[in-house]
């Protein structure tokens, strides 16, 4: 089964878009971020403003005005200053980042339009409106969570949707041993990489940018398997000897590359 | 075999998407894994039941006292055996979500069937853990005393705890204050270990439900190895999965409160034994329902933790599609 909900849009322009949706887990963290940072910015305020308060109210004394009315004009400010902080915390990251704030930064999701376009002042202004609403009693969240869109109340006003953000793995650079280079080059005229498939090679690419995170028992285990099977692929007679199995992984990962890359040329004849 | 999924299969899994893909395996199949869970909560109840039924045959009729000797462990076998019982059906929901999450579904025959044969592994690997949790806490006990003993010595000397009088304590006010703080924080180390440690054992009996050929004491030693390092994203995962249940406890809470004013309404009043009864009544139902509906969230979310591990720490789902068909002679 699909582990995430998917939702397809077409654009005004009628190109069908896919996307995965961003799931209760990574909004309620990202609401969890969020509203830290906007809990400290607020905590930072109030103490800015107590302290402006005090000045202000010590500079009237001395100035032997009249100020009774002072206090709750301070106090009233300070809450509507809050309540602008509050909501244009939210607007303001999700106009300025395309749809991210902070929170969402970090977790990898993103709001967008209903038809995939990227949100405007009007939509997130009306999103964070409706924040207070979706937070009394936790309505969002069953919303989020009944919903076959993942629309929590702001959502369906503003015709929008949160998405996961599809940016690929940032491309590391793998690192490969002297003797898989060596390997390589001679590893076309002694196999048939042709047999390769791209699958394969995302296996071979996966395990060699993860395989220093794994552990060594395992590691091992899958590396030998991996590199039985391929030999067996790509019709291999023997692994030339002394070399490990992740040489000869890492061997027809940059074989695979520069065997691909030359014959990219023909195509586009 | 498993489908040729898109190459996001490996793709490993973000904190939240835990959490979301728990959520959706759960509503994926909610009335399989709730009648589990009923099974298994009702299996705990069994013997509270039998404890009450046995105090309150002795309360009324006063004699028999000898059959004491034979009921008592009689109902230390029920319990240990219920105990079993309900870790067995939290392992099935963890053994039937971990099929749905590798696309290889198991039917809950098969599935009961295996997990009914590791009955006694569960309570086994359960015990192991108390004990260990156990040991935990009196260590950092012998170390909070030690700690707190040492600092009065040194400070004051060996006369306070010798002869405590009222102008001694009175004048070291101050170390009394210091103290109290030191033991505040000694005792949030304490909870952030005691969360870590949590996180490091996670999924054991998820493990235990899945990898054949396991015994209870190696599941323990294998899953602080696939934990390692992974221990505050677990913790964070447990926490977020956490912050999404509240709503449902207040959801139960605003049911109870409900039902308390409808009881109200109805003429009971609410200083009679009767509304009391009622009261302590809902609670517990609303309790028992609640842990019901909460218990397989946990297990999956447990799953699905224990899955990423697997493809984090021993590149789980990794290998080359069996292309037997295409490679062999077509002709």
């Amino acid at each position: 089964m699909r582990l995430f909900n998917r939702v397809s849009l077409s654009t005004p322009e009628s190109v069908e878009l896919e996307f995965t949706l961003a799931g209760i887990g990574n909004r309620t963290l990202a609401l969890v971020i969020d509203y830290h940072i906007l809990a400290a910015i607020l905590i930072g305020f109030w103490i800015l403003w107590s302290f402006f308060t005090l000045g202000l109210l010590s500079y009237f004394d001395k100035a032997r005005v009249n100020y009774t009315a002072a206090p709750i004009w301070l106090l009233a400010i300070a809450f509507l200053v809050s309540f602008v902080l509050f909501t244009g915390y939210f607007a303001f990251f999700e106009v300025v980042w395309q749809g991210q704030t902070p929170g969402k930064r970090i977790t990898k999701i993103r709001v967008i339009r209903d038809d995939g376009r990227p949100i405007g002042l009007s939509q997130a202004v009306l999103r964070s409106l409706l924040r207070p609403i979706d937070d009394f009693f936790f309505i969002g969240v069953f919303f989020i969570l009944l919903g076959k869109q993942e629309k929590r109340l702001g959502d369906w006003a503003a015709g929008t949707l949160v998405i996961q953000e599809q940016r690929p793995d940032r491309k590391s650079t793998l690192a490969i041993s002297d003797q898989a280079r060596t390997l390589a080059i001679e590893l076309p005229t002694l196999a048939d990489l042709s047999q390769l498939l791209p699958d394969d090679f995302a296996v071979v690419q996966t395990y060699l940018s993860r395989r220093y995170t794994m552990e060594p028992q395992a590691r091992n285990d899958l590396s030998l398997k991996l590199a039985r099977q391929l030999r067996n692929l790509i019709g291999l007679e023997i692994i030339p000897p002394n070399t490990t199995a992740d040489q000869f992984l890492e061997a027809v990962y940059v074989a695979y590359q520069q065997f691909f890359d030359s014959e990219r040329p023909d195509d586009r004849r | 075999m498993a489908s040729p999924s898109d190459s996001s299969s490996f793709q490993w899994l973000s904190v939240g998407n835990v959490v979301s893909a728990g959520f959706r395996l759960y509503g994926a199949n909610p009335k399989q894994y709730l009648t589990i869970a009923l099974f298994g909560t009702l299996w705990v109840l069994l013997p509270f039941i039998a404890t009450i039924g046995v105090v309150l045959f002795f309360a009324t009729v006063q004699n028999y006292y000898a059959a004491l000797g034979l009921l008592i462990p009689a109902l230390i076998v029920l319990y240990l055996y219920a105990v079993a019982k309900y870790l067995t059906n939290s392992a099935l929901i963890a053994r039937l979500a971990f099929g749905e999450l590798t696309n290889q579904p198991e039917s809950l025959t098969d599935a009961r069937r295996y997990v009914r044969s590791r009955q006694w592994s569960f309570l086994g690997a359960a015990f192991l853990l108390s004990l260990i949790y156990m040991s935990v806490s009196i260590i950092f006990y012998i170390i909070l005393a030690i700690v707190i003993v040492g600092l009065f010595v040194s400070v004051i000397g060996v006369q306070i705890f010798q002869n405590p009088t009222p102008e001694a304590l009175s004048a070291n006010i101050g170390l009394f204050i210091l103290t109290g703080l030191l033991i505040l924080l000694l005792l949030l180390v304490f909870f952030t270990f005691l969360l870590w440690f949590a996180a490091r054992f996670v999924s054991v009996e998820v493990l235990l439900a899945i990898e054949p050929g396991v015994t209870a004491t190696q599941t323990i030693g294998r899953m602080w190895s696939l934990t390692k390092g992974s221990a505050w994203r677990i913790a964070l995962i447990l926490f977020v999965t956490f912050l999404v249940t509240l709503p449902i406890q207040l959801l139960a809470q605003v049911v109870t409160g409900g039902a308390d004013a409808v009881i109200r309404a109805a003429g009971v009043s609410s200083g009679s034994s009767t509304y009391t009864t009622l009261s302590i009544l809902i609670a517990y139902v609303m309790g028992f329902a609640l842990s019901i509906l909460v218990l397989p969230l946990w297990q999956i979310i447990k799953t699905v933790i224990y899955f990423d591990l697997r493809s984090r720490r021993e590149g789980f789902g990794l290998q080359l599609r069996d292309r037997g068909t295409q490679s062999g002679p077509q002709l």
